[in-house]
């Protein structure tokens, strides 16, 4: 963490960033749809999303009844989020926080509820509540987008009616020298180098819609321009998760056809 | 006075609104030119004021925006740093939503990023969303503050790996119109600029090898001027909110979503989502905050960008104008504070203040010291006669003697006292001496017996007060040495004088000069002072070449 190469250097080398990727690339993701199987009573879809090293596993219930009544809404569902951090996932700085009262995975959270509210289509579900549970297993980097896509596939998984598929992804921006901006960040980007913070933009979109859930951006940015093409290279990994997140829909669906009609096995879950 | 309106606020957990209401505040924003209920358009805010308040180490700001107002306090404290940290220091942050902002805002914790100060407990159950929402405007203020880059904790640093400052910045909402977020933010930011940082200095030796940490203290501001605090750059907020133009409580289908600057609390409740965008003067842009909730096309986000660049540059504007303005008053009246504690030190000569209520006051002090000296001792002749010679001594420093004498209770006193009178100057003393001693013998002497008197039975008042001034008293010479400069210069300055005097022998002190201001009050005593005076200058006169 406290290397004394600037990220700049490493790009003006070769051009790569350091973990070998281009600067236009994502990281590999590996998705898994429901490695939790679904029961009546508990889980109803679940889904685990790595995105490089960052695994992040989700689960959501219902639609149900709330528990208490005056929470519920006369005309559509609401949505309880909660994301926590394993003890064994690194939460980046030394200190051991609290998972319940971290303000940063509060944060988070909040913004996941906001994003899927915009994207579930609750107002076929009064009175009623989901549950979307989120847990992450290993942080390096881009948990907030790691949470939104896996939330997203455990939402698929259990067949509860979205608008489109919510997919998200960060980009940032490395200045000085040479002037490109990052797609998909992993820790070591995103952590402060030097005094100066990263720039950092986690941004979550409906893809086939083309319009913006969530975007947030917390230093200091020289001028729009700059903040548009950001925005932009941001969206463009979205679009590239999208595109893997829908294959690996297809591919879930077509095994669990071939399944139901006699022909596949099934595979235990984190097995891959 | 302006009448102002005051909306009934709504009492339930989940502020409802009317169908009527929110179809109304949906047209309002979605008409051919956007008008709202205050007569904004869509992209004005609403009328700011700054309160700005500075004091030796803290600094308050209280943002009066629209009908919402926050408040900020900025303080500081010299600490070693976490160990881990060993060159940072370190920023607090803490927002309490208080329940007298709103009713919904009952149960909301206090939230902080640091431990929360001792008794600031919120209650112990806490609505989530009330959690949220303080926790959401904590995020954003220090997201724009700390990592936007505005202060930096490596220049907090005093002495690298011993001391630090560690800052404290409360922020409480005290009234929600709508919009907390960019009140509190920039309360928060005026906070910080406007205050200073005290000067420190070491006592004890800085030397390694003593070992023991020097522990430094900070210097008040009136000695030596503080510093203000090395900000980058001041961030500043504007929020909007995002009212989509259909009837139905969702966003059932991509509809147009328009975008309302600064909104009110009763906008807030139309609106689906919230973006908001912080910047500073150079344009450059510090905080994105697009919360989600619905949905918008980029384009949208982009036409909020530019009309943020132009109601930022306002804002900071403003804030810059107020600050200077603050600051303008609070160095005068440093510098006012200046010159009185200059002008305490040298004693303020007679003739510059009125020879009424402070002479009155200082006599009083001075009364009270030799009071203390007879209260100590039962023997109260030879008190009594140490006081005489004290006098003597008194008469011959001619700066001391020409100290105006004191007026009501003399002229109440002086009868008793000239019986006693035993020289001349004795006499004279009497009647000049702004302690007047002889006669605060013979006071000292009543209150002795009177003192007992007035605990048991509570006699009069002015007894009983002058029991607890000399107990006060008692206290102050006890610390001779530590009398610190107050803001009573004047009175401070006599009884130092006077205490020195008695603790070395015949030490003629004459720091200034008295000038001479013969009391109006009674007649009597005129007559008698200018004989006086006249006859003690001779005297003196006459005693120093000897």
């Amino acid at each position: 963490m406290g290397s004394s190469i600037r990220r700049t250097d490493l790009l003006a080398l070769s051009n790569l960033r350091d973990d070998g990727r281009k600067p236009e690339e994502i990281r590999r993701m590996r998705i898994q749809m429901g490695p939790i199987t679904s029961t009546a009573e508990s889980v109803g879809g679940s889904a685990l999303v790595e995105m490089g090293l960052t695994i992040v596993l989700a689960t959501v219930k219902g639609p149900m009844a709330c528990v208490r009544r005056s929470d519920e809404l006369p005309d559509r569902a609401i949505m309880d989020v909660s994301i926590k951090a394993t003890p064994f996932a690194p939460s980046g700085d030394r200190r051991v926080t609290n998972p319940n009262s971290d303000r940063r995975l509060i944060e988070i959270s909040h913004m996941l509820k906001r994003a899927l509210e915009a994207t579930v289509l609750l107002h076929l579900y009064p009175k009623s509540r989901i549950e979307v549970s989120v847990v992450i297993l290993a942080d390096d980097g881009g948990r907030l987008c790691a949470s939104i896509n896996a939330a997203s596939m455990a939402l698929v998984d259990s067949g509860i009616p979205m608008k489109d598929l919510l997919c998200s992804c960060s980009a940032g921006y490395a200045g000085g020298t040479t002037d490109t901006t990052l797609v998909d960040l992993n820790r070591r980007e995103e952590s402060p180098n030097g005094g100066q913070p990263a720039v950092y933009l986690p941004c979550a979109m409906l893809p086939q819609r083309g319009t913006i859930v969530l975007s947030q951006c917390e230093s200091r940015l020289p001028d729009f321009d700059t903040l548009e093409r950001v925005l932009d290279a941001a969206m463009d990994g979205c679009r590239a998760v999208f595109d893997i997140l829908q294959a690996a829909i297809q591919e879930h669906a077509s095994k669990i056809l071939s399944i139901r009609s006699g022909n596949g096995g099934i595979d235990t879950p984190f097995s891959q | 006075m302006v009448e102002a309106y005051v909306a009934i606020r709504d009492d339930s957990g989940i502020r409802s609104l009317s169908v009527n209401e929110r179809d109304f505040l949906r047209t309002c924003v979605h008409g051919n030119t956007t008008l709202r209920i205050d007569g904004r358009t869509g992209q004005e805010l609403r009328r700011v004021r700054l309160q700005l308040g500075r004091w030796d180490n803290g600094a308050e700001c209280t943002v009066q925006w629209g009908n919402t107002r926050v408040s900020s306090l900025c303080s500081a404290q010299l600490v070693p740093p976490s160990p881990d940290r060993p060159n940072e220091g370190m920023v607090n942050f803490t927002v309490e939503l208080s329940p007298m902002a709103g009713s919904s805002f009952r149960q909301a914790p206090v939230v902080s990023t640091g431990p929360l100060p001792m008794g600031a407990r919120g209650p112990n159950y806490s609505d989530r969303n009330q959690r949220l929402l303080a926790n959401r405007i904590l995020r954003s203020v220090e997201r724009v503050i700390i990592l936007g880059g505005a202060l930096d904790t490596e220049a907090l640093v005093l002495a690298p790996g011993k001391w630090v400052w560690r800052f404290t910045i409360a922020l409480t909402i005290l009234d929600d119109g709508g919009n907390i977020l960019d009140a509190s933010i920039l309360a928060a930011m005026a906070a910080l600029r406007h205050y200073r940082k005290p000067q420190v200095q070491f006592s004890g030796d800085d030397e390694k090898e003593s070992g023991a940490m020097s522990l430094p203290t900070m210097i008040p501001s009136i000695v030596k001027e503080a510093t203000p605090l090395p900000l980058h750059h001041t961030p500043l907020s504007v929020s909007f909110a995002l009212v989509p133009a259909d009837n139905s409580s969702n966003a059932g289908s991509t509809s147009t979503v328009a975008a309302i600057a600064d909104p009110t609390d009763r906008e807030e409740l139309v609106q689906h989502g919230t973006v908001t965008i912080a910047m500073n003067t150079h344009s450059e842009v510090c905080l994105l905050d697009f919360g989600g909730g619905c949905e918008i096309p980029p384009s949208k986000l982009k036409e909020c960008w530019k009309i943020a660049q132009t109601t930022t540059k306002q804002l900071c504007q403003f804030l810059e104008q107020t600050l200077q303005d603050a600051n303008g008053k609070a160095q005068q009246e440093r510098l006012e504070k200046l010159k009185q504690q200059q002008d305490g030190k040298f004693a303020t000569s007679a003739a510059s203040l009125p020879p009424n209520a402070p002479y009155f006051e200082q006599s009083k002090i001075g009364d009270e010291m030799n009071v203390e000296v007879e209260v100590d001792v039962d023997h109260i002749a030879e008190v009594e006669k140490k006081a005489e010679e004290a006098y003597r001594q008194q008469a011959l420093d001619y700066s001391r003697g020409h100290v105006a004498s004191k007026v009501r209770e003399d002229s109440t006193k002086e009868k008793s006292s000239q019986q006693k009178g035993k020289s001349l100057i004795a006499a004279m003393l009497r009647s000049v001496n702004q302690g007047d001693k002889g006669e605060s013998t013979r006071r000292s002497e009543e209150y002795a017996s009177d003192v007992a008197h007035s605990v048991v039975t509570g006699g009069k008042q002015r007894q009983v007060t002058n029991r607890e001034d000399s107990c006060k008293v008692v206290d102050k010479t006890k610390n001779r040495v530590a009398m610190d400069l107050n803001d009573d210069e004047d009175e401070e300055a006599p009884t130092i004088l006077q205490s020195e005097f008695h603790s070395s022998s015949r030490e003629e002190k004459a720091p200034t000069e008295y000038a001479l201001t013969p009391p109006p009050n009674t007649n009597d005593e005129a007559n008698d002072l200018s004989m006086a005076i006249k006859k003690k200058k001779k005297k003196a006169k006459k005693k120093k070449p000897t």
